[in-house]
């Protein structure tokens, strides 16, 4: 089969682009971790508030030896509780969020946070939030944290547009 | 009408696209510029998940 110059040099180019694309990704996969979550844990979503994980005194934000976060939340019909977040930028944080009805969404503006909350299963979203951004999106406090809002972005019901909180972003120490 | 000879037509026609080359690879620049500006200026930059 002949193969005319041109294309060949088209051919390589288009290998090219494709080498450098797919390089970045892999690049970020290993040197950030930034790829799709790896495991799939499940929970009995007619029995969340019972589990030690969900009760509602043990939702919230934690913080762990290793100086990660851990925000526990459970998106429901119309709101996602608590209703207090406060989280440090720069650090690690590990989201951990389920839902005792419905499809919901979770999403934070100004970071990467952006995820489906299946029932049935525990939507774990590793994250560093980048203080930077944040602030264009949210309201900054004189104190230097911002309150950005938070969404529910999966159609849940009637009441879906009223699903939203806020949660506050504490500058880097 | 064409003022070209059939000899300067058959030459043309025979000769390697130049002009499209140089199209794609404007398109290929562009296209790669635009994508790791969004992949590492836009994604990347409001923090790693997984």
């Amino acid at each position: 089969m002949q193969v005319a110059p041109f294309e060949k040099r088209w051919t390589g180019i288009i290998g090219i682009m494709v080498a450098v694309m797919l390089g970045s990704i892999l690049y970020t996969a290993f040197a950030y971790h930034a790829h799709p979550p790896g495991d799939v844990e499940t929970v009995d979503s007619t029995r969340l508030h019972l589990t030690e994980e969900f009760r509602e005194d043990n939702l919230g934000v934690t913080t762990r030896p290793d100086g990660s976060v851990l925000v526990t939340l459970v998106a429901h019909r119309y709101g996602f509780t608590p209703k207090h977040i406060e989280i440090p930028a720069g650090k690690p944080v590990i989201f951990r969020v389920a839902t005792p009805d419905v499809l919901h969404g979770l999403h934070i503006p100004g970071t990467n946070i952006n995820t489906m909350v299946v029932p049935g299963y525990i939507s774990v979203v590793n994250a560093v939030i980048n203080y930077d951004e944040v602030v264009k999106y949210g309201e900054l406090a004189d104190n230097g944290s911002v309150t950005v809002p938070v969404f529910c972005n999966e159609f849940c019901g009637l009441n879906h547009h009223s699903m939203w909180t806020e949660v506050i972003i504490l500058p880097d120490s | 009408m064409s003022k070209l000879t059939r000899k300067e037509e058959q030459k043309i026609l025979a000769s390697p696209p130049k002009g499209t080359f140089a199209l794609l690879l404007i398109f290929a620049v562009l296209f790669l510029t635009c994508w790791l500006l969004l992949y590492f200026g836009r994604y990347m930059v409001l923090g790693p998940v997984s």
